[in-house]
């Protein structure tokens, strides 16, 4: 501490809480008008807390291959950790190796699925349990996607220093890609995720960057005057229906049409985390200060929604019946936090 | 996709929630600018009149955070500008601005799509070009590379932060009332908000952050490296202008709860102080982080918070001429009177809004939502005290200012050129009416100033008489007075804009924290030998052109930090006879074979160096000539028998850009200031066992207790001649008769008070610079080792008397 003065603040244990009052904003713009963003004008659908932690574990990523098989990663300083959702309880599971905080995860089946996270650290989990993936790196990892078991992306960086990490397993070996200097033109440190569907493979990262799997090349594609800062996810429909959201300060929505990404910066949105796509045309997104919503592509409107959290929202995934969750909390040592909700139709 | 059209879509969306269901009106003329709010105006630097007992000892802790000079130890660096918060917010007192010596550069990477990066700089800074680098791991060089594919350099003046707790109070809507982004009222002026975290921004040149506390984490990072942890939710409730979520708060730990009652992201704009950035800052200088303690950044962050809104007068019949034009030539289009808070309305004159200011001012750099071209209006509350002007300080007066306006204030500037003269100076009286024009100082220096007596740090060498007395005081204000660009500063490249921009430590005349090191570099040849870049071995900090960084020669190798070291005494010095100080001369280690030899400095035309860490400046004129054109970058006229200094450069400015009074006036301040008081010891006799010490292990074989001067023996602790005290492996610059490794053995005196250490600056502590002593003090510096603990603090504990 510098210098003294004699006594410090006692800060309040709890202020103002109830007297915060939402605003109903009964004219919040949405896709079709309805407020809930969905598409569909119903306007039903909500937001609930579906884990209730009880820890102080930060949540980062969730995948599932359905309704009853839902994982979701994360951890602390630590310990990265995994919770499954049978499609009545979650579980906390046990047997996670020791590695540190999982970041995303990805997976072909429920007793195959990949999670990356924190120092360099893969698990896998088997039909005979997690097991982990020597990556051979220390660095983060921060995505992870495959075409098959056999054939899987895992991206990553420091983001403040070196070249990012592309990482390729095949089932038995992980092979690093060299990203080129004429393929990151900014100079990215870091990817953040990777994503694929058809013939199409993206990973996105630091500065805006987009790089397009074209053969065993990596090629960075300009995504326009905007796609100036941080792309953190993507997800997509089709090969001609991707969206990318990122952005810091300031969000960044890029769609790829088939051809070509093109990138916006929607004025007054705080950065955003999350994507995730279900049906044509409308992205689910999530970002900071627990902003959730849905992009109208065509219309490029953002929807909010009152997902009920103050938490920087990190994650999302559907369960392919009309149920999407959405993970997030706060990242940092010694203060790690998490959240995890649900989105139903009423 | 039309871009803008995006922006504006995603724009009209959020202002929509956040109730503006009316038009949004716009600024109307009101008599006599109309009312102020009660109880938020102070003289600048002053605390708001509603602050409480307890806000009162936090601001006045907030403040000593703001002066703290971060040492290494303490985690500054490894990349830096300057060593503390009030480097660049000092005039004309705490929380202001600061002169040309201060600004800095920002910088990126413009790609041909149009995307704008901001440069990494040792790493990620936001943009900011770091300057000065000490990093033991030898991977960053004394002045930081910038990145290679850089190709966008600003430069930017330090910002004041008075007012802006009662900035960071006003709501979204209050900023966006005035927001015109179509110029749907067809004046020519659009106005749109930047958005930090999705709340309308209104802090920094493009108004791209809305927190206080991020727009201090992140040049507390970015310019000194120091890293923070964020404040928690608790803190955050409890500072000066509640930044606090909303949300409710663990009473566990300080932390907010999983939910809140904050949901839809547009109902937290009432909430836009808690947009600070969520993420610790680190850094690897093997000091753990966060180096600035929490409680501290918390102070910090009140004390910004609580400095009151400049004093602005209310509009009366000496200024109401000067505001009818004001507002008739549409100055207050841009320059709103009035923005009203919580507390009433607020004498800003800025609407906080982005405008297009056209090509001749546009830095090219995007900040959050602004363009090149785009800049915050500038409030102009306070707008006498806090030159020079625009962002990056090249107006040197209002009147440069208001000619320089371009682009949407480029009619507002044509319909002021076209007014008389009086109408002018009524415009510029209003102008001085809106706070700070009894704090104005050339410098830093108030109008109130009285040297120190004889004796104390800064007063001169003796009792003067009132003659003496007056010119005393003249020399140092001339040594403190800041130089303008209009006035010759730059040639093109600068360090500092008055003497006293580096000399200031522990006062005017004295020496400077690292911040204001001057940088020198230089090439080694393939036979190991030194060779001068063309441009000189100096590497400046500052320049007058638009769009440098100041980046070294390609080739350059060798990069060196110079600490500014402190002018007491150095009348006594410059009266030191040549053959006294040859006397102790031994190059060849003949005299005295004691591994210590000692070479006189013999410059061009035979005379002795003696002034400079390579004694190559024979004289405090030669010393002042060299100076006023190496730092300041002004040109001087010829004078019989001097060398030093240039009579002419390439900028637009006249030649001499000083006049020979002015230097006269310099020269005699220097003649006349006093050496450095001795200080008391805190234990005598252990002072006194140091001072036989100080013998034994053979400091003094180079830092000879005193020689004779004209008038006496003068204590200065050096026998003014060069050594080799770099270790072999170590490259340093030649300059003048002084090879790469040698060095003027520095004079002690005054030692205890002008920290940091040894030419470069990279020692902390006393102990630590004996420490770095090698080459011919290798065998004292390892007397020094072999000293026991308790023999060791005695003579630290004499040299703290120096």
């Amino acid at each position: 501490m510098i210098g003294s003065r004699a006594s410090r603040f006692v800060f309040p244990c709890a202020v103002l809480s109830s007297a915060l009052a939402l605003c109903a904003c009964p004219g919040q713009p949405g896709g079709d008008g309805d407020g809930d963003g969905d598409g569909d004008g119903d306007g039903d659908a909500v937001w609930s807390e579906t884990l209730d932690l009880n820890e102080n574990l930060s949540l980062s990523g969730v995948w599932g291959t359905g309704p009853d098989d839902v994982f979701i990663v994360g951890g602390d300083d630590s310990q990265g950790t995994v919770h499954h959702y049978d499609g009545s309880d979650w579980e906390k599971l046990s047997g996670i190796p020791d590695v540190g905080l999982l970041v995303w995860a990805y997976g072909f089946g429920p007793d195959d699925v990949y999670a990356v996270g924190v120092g360099g650290g893969i698990v896998h989990k088997t039909a005979n349990g997690w097991e982990e993936i020597d990556s051979g790196t220390d660095l983060d990892l921060w995505g992870v996607w495959g075409a098959a078991t056999d054939d899987v992306w895992i991206v990553g960086g420091d983001v403040d220093a070196g070249d990012p990490v592309l990482l390729h397993w095949d089932g038995s070996t992980i092979t690093p890609v060299v990203i080129p200097a004429e393929q990151n033109p900014p100079g990215a440190h870091a990817l953040f995720k990777v994503w694929g569907i058809g013939d199409k493979v993206f990973a996105v990262g630091q500065y805006g960057v987009i790089l397009e799997k074209q053969g065993d090349d990596w090629i960075w594609l300009d995504a326009g005057g905007e796609a100036d800062d941080d792309f953190v996810s993507l997800w997509g429909t089709s090969e001609s229906n991707i969206v990318a959201v990122g952005g810091r300060g300031n969000a960044r929505i890029a769609h790829y049409d088939g051809s070509t990404w093109t990138t916006i910066a929607p004025s007054g949105v705080s950065g955003l985390n999350a994507s995730y796509m279900d049906q044509d045309g409308y992205a689910h997104i999530g970002g900071t200060f627990g902003i959730v919503g849905t992009f109208d592509v065509a219309a490029e409107e953002i929807s909010y929604e009152d997902g009920g959290t103050m938490f920087d929202i990190h994650a999302m995934w559907g369960d392919g019946e009309g149920r999407v969750y959405a993970v997030g909390g706060s990242f940092y040592p010694a203060n790690h936090r998490g959240v995890a909700l649900v989105r139903e139709e009423r | 996709m039309n871009t803008k059209s995006m922006r504006m879509l995603g724009a009209g969306a959020l202002v929509m929630v956040m109730a503006c269901e009316d038009a949004c009106p716009v600024q109307e003329p009101v008599l006599d600018h109309g009312p102020i709010a009660e109880n938020v105006m102070a003289p600048l630097g002053e605390i708001v009149p509603y602050a409480t007992d307890e806000q009162r000892e936090i601001f006045e802790h907030g403040q000593e955070v703001a002066l703290h000079r971060f040492s290494l130890a303490e985690g500054l660096g490894p990349a830096f500008n300057v060593t503390f918060c009030a480097s660049c917010h000092e005039k004309p007192v705490l929380g202001g601005s600061a002169g040309l010596y201060r600004n800095f550069f920002l910088g990126g990477f413009r790609a041909e799509s149009g995307a704008f990066f901001p440069t990494e700089s040792a790493g990620r800074a936001g943009g900011v070009v770091r300057m000065y680098a000490y990093d033991s791991s030898g991977e960053v060089p004394a002045r930081p590379a910038v990145a290679e594919n850089i190709n966008t350099v600003a430069q930017r003046n330090p910002i004041p932060f008075f007012g802006v707790g009662l900035l960071a109070e006003l709501s979204n809507e209050a900023i966006l009332a005035n927001a015109d982004p179509d110029d749907a009222d067809g004046d020519g002026i659009s106005g749109r908000p930047n958005y930090d975290q999705g709340f309308v921004g209104r802090f920094g040149r493009k108004s791209q952050t809305v927190s206080i506390e991020g727009f201090i984490r992140g040049p507390v990072f970015n310019h000194m490296g120091v890293t923070t942890d964020p404040l928690t939710e608790a803190q955050r409730a409890a500072l000066p202008v509640d930044s606090s979520g909303g949300g409710d708060v663990d009473d566990g730990e300080g932390q907010p709860l999983r939910t809140g009652q904050r949901a839809l992201a547009a109902t937290l704009q009432k909430f836009a102080q808690a947009a600070a950035p969520a993420a610790p800052l680190t850094d690897d200088d093997g000091v753990p982080d966060p180096e600035l303690v929490p409680n501290d950044l918390f102070d910090l962050v009140s004390f910004a918070m609580l400095l009151a809104a400049p004093p602005v007068q209310l509009v009366n019949d000496e200024t109401r001429p000067g505001q009818q034009t004001f507002d008739a030539i549409g100055c207050n289009a841009c320059h709103v009177p009035r923005l009203t808070g919580p507390r009433g309305p607020l004498p800003v004159y800025s609407d906080l809004l982005l405008h297009d200011m056209g090509e001749s001012l546009a830095d090219g750099l995007d900040q959050g939502e602004a363009t090149a071209s785009e800049f915050r209006t500038q409030p102009l509350w306070g707008l006498a005290a806090v030159g020079p002007y625009l962002h990056d300080g090249r107006a040197s007066t209002v009147e440069e200012a208001i000619l320089m306006h371009d682009g949407e204030g480029k009619a507002a500037r044509d319909r002021y050129a076209a007014l008389s003269e009086d109408k002018k100076q009524q415009l510029y009286t209003f102008l001085m009416s809106l706070g700070g024009a009894d704090q104005f100082s050339p410098g830093l220096l108030h109008s109130d100033y009285t040297p120190p007596a004889a004796g104390e740090y800064g007063g001169p060498m003796r009792d003067l008489d009132d003659e003496e007395q007056a010119a005393f005081l003249e020399g140092a204000r001339m040594f403190d007075r800041e130089f303008t660009f209009a006035e010759g500063v730059g040639a093109p490249r600068f360090n500092g804009d008055s003497c006293r921009a580096c000399h200031f430590e522990p006062t005017i005349g004295g020496s400077g924290p690292r911040g204001v090191n001057v940088m020198r570099h230089g090439i080694i040849n393939g036979n190991d030998e030194f060779v001068p870049p063309q441009v000189g071995t100096i590497l400046h900090k500052v320049t007058r052109v638009h769009g440098s960084a100041n980046q070294p020669v390609a080739d350059a190798k060798v990069f060196e930090h110079r600490n500014t070291p402190h002018l007491f005494g150095l009348g006594l010095i410059d009266a030191i006879a040549d053959d006294v100080i040859i006397a102790n001369a031994d190059p060849e280690d003949l005299v005295t074979p004691d591994g210590i030899s000692g070479r006189a400095a013999i410059l061009d035309g035979g005379r002795l160096g003696r002034f400079g860490w390579k004694a190559q400046v024979p004289s405090i004129a030669e010393f002042v000539r060299d100076a006023v054109m190496a730092e300041l970058g002004m040109t001087l006229p010829a004078q019989e028998g001097l060398t030093f200094g240039a009579i002419n450069d390439n900028d637009e400015i006249p030649d001499p850009e000083m006049t020979l009074d002015e230097a006269n006036t310099l020269l005699s301040y220097l003649e006349l200031l006093g050496p450095p008081p001795r200080q008391t010891p805190e234990d005598a006799d252990a002072a006194a066992r140091g001072e036989a010490l100080f013998e034994t292990v053979q400091c003094a074989a180079c830092h000879i207790p005193s020689l004779d001067g004209a008038t006496g023996p003068v204590p200065l602790y050096s026998d003014l001649l060069l050594h080799e005290t770099l270790p072999d492996t170590m490259y340093g610059i030649e300059d003048s008769a002084a090879g790469m490794r040698e060095f003027r053995t520095a004079p002690l005196w005054g030692l205890s008070q002008t920290a940091p250490y040894m030419h470069n600056g990279a020692a902390d502590t006393i102990a630590e610079a004996i420490e770095m002593h090698a080459g011919e003090a290798a065998a004292s510096r390892d007397a020094y080792d072999n000293l026991s603990a308790g023999e060791q603090d005695d003579l630290l504990m004499f040299l703290s008397t120096l």
